[in-house]
């Protein structure tokens, strides 16, 4: 699966190993995939919207809209929103996935 | 582990992924993307793999490391209130400031003293050790004239159509002077890309040794990374040595990429400009192609 800027700051692995351990059927499970990765999309770029001084929303948006895996994005937030921005946006990722998983384990 | 109800589970994630949107939608300039149903998660994937695909990227972008910590970036002053007006000021600023009263406005090979001052001013201001002599290699200019130069092909069988960016300027009907960036569109990689968005073009066939040394100059100078500043404004964009020219009845000392003319601002009227042009010095290649920015 093709990249996006992020990915390499989101560990999912415990989520990927709950989906192989659940017995349903294809569909579903393709359905969860999608969900979650859209769960962690909108709560990554709302939280780096959350960074970015409302000026620099546009750039950042379009940037993301046409080339969703330029590593240049990375460049861009650390320089208008902080070097750190990348250990940040992995800390709002390991939360991301803590609620999800979270919500996969219904009783 | 507990026992898992996928079809309540989804439900859950549908309610989180809600909440998660509306907040998005919060924030003005988002409403735009995200009532598009382009911006979701699972479609730009599928965006990014087209696009990947089509330039041949897919492999090198998965393998190759995060991207490094922009050198410039990490020492930019923050700009706190109790800084002085001094430390408030952009980088542009300070380059524009810092370097209008040291260069004369015309083509120049910079004194070993001018030159000094103008790499402290840059190094104070980008963290970027830029030089007007490096490894006794030195143009026949360091200010100089820079025109708008047509793309070039990137590797064997590339294209105009290719290029995602000012497709007006067109492409230049032969090679760069230092070969194709890549051996194919299977070696491309994001590395090539950015080499040729913003490359750069110097006389390297009027260096005096050239005859002589040809060989080991041709290799010196290929893809060599360069600063180019435009002191009238402030724009500096970090290129590489992508062709060699201009001849010198043109009136020009150096060339520059349709993307690097744009971000300088000298890609209307004339499309051409005065601009500082020097060697930096990165063993390490710390320091990313592209525009200085802030």
């Amino acid at each position: 699966m093709a990249i996006l800027f992020y990915d390499h700051l989101v560990a999912k692995s415990e989520i990927e190993q709950l989906l192989a351990e659940i017995d349903e059927a294809e569909n579903q499970k393709g359905k969860t995939v999608q969900l979650i990765d859209d769960i962690i999309f909108q709560g990554i770029v709302g939280f780096i919207l959350e960074k970015l001084e409302p000026h620099h929303h546009h750039v950042f948006l379009t940037i993301v809209h046409e080339r969703p895996y330029d590593p240049e994005i990375i460049s861009y937030l650390k320089l208008h929103a902080g070097s750190d921005i990348e250990e940040k946006i992995r800390s709002e990722a390991d939360q991301l996935v803590k609620m999800i998983l979270r919500d996969l384990q219904v009783e | 582990m507990a026992t898992t109800n996928l079809l309540k589970s989804i439900e859950k994630l549908e309610k989180r992924s809600s909440t998660l949107r509306r907040k998005l939608l919060r924030h003005s300039a988002s409403k735009k993307f995200f009532t598009k149903s382009s911006l979701i998660a699972h479609r730009l994937r599928q965006r990014s793999s087209q696009i990947l695909a089509g330039a041949g990227l897919i492999g090198a972008i998965l393998t190759m490391p995060a991207p490094p910590n922009l050198s410039i970036a990490g020492q930019l002053p923050d700009s706190t209130q109790n800084q002085p007006i001094e430390n408030k000021l952009t980088v542009r600023q300070k380059l524009m400031t810092g370097l209008q009263e040291l260069l004369p406005h015309q083509p120049t090979k910079l004194t070993p003293e001018s030159a000094e001052k103008v790499e402290r001013v840059i190094f104070e201001n980008t963290g970027i050790i830029a030089k007007a002599v490096l490894e006794d290699q030195s143009l026949n200019h360091q200010l100089g004239y820079i025109g708008f130069e047509q793309h070039l092909f990137r590797f064997p069988g590339d294209s105009l159509a290719q290029h995602d960016e000012i497709q007006e300027a067109g492409i230049a009907p032969g090679r760069g002077a230092f070969g194709y960036f890549a051996k194919d569109s299977g070696s491309f990689t994001t590395r090539e890309y950015q080499r040729e968005k913003y490359y750069c073009v110097v006389q390297t066939l009027y260096l005096e040794s050239w005859n002589r040394d040809h060989k080991f100059l041709k290799d010196w100078y290929a893809f060599r990374k360069m600063i180019v500043i435009n002191p009238v404004n402030g724009l500096a964009v970090v290129c590489d040595i992508g062709d060699a020219g201009p001849a010198d009845w043109t009136g020009k000392q150096f060339g520059g990429s349709p993307e690097t003319m744009q971000y300088l601002d000298l890609n209307k009227g004339p499309r051409k400009g005065l601009v500082l042009m020097l060697f930096i010095d990165d063993p390490d290649n710390k320091v990313p192609l592209g525009p200085i920015v802030n």
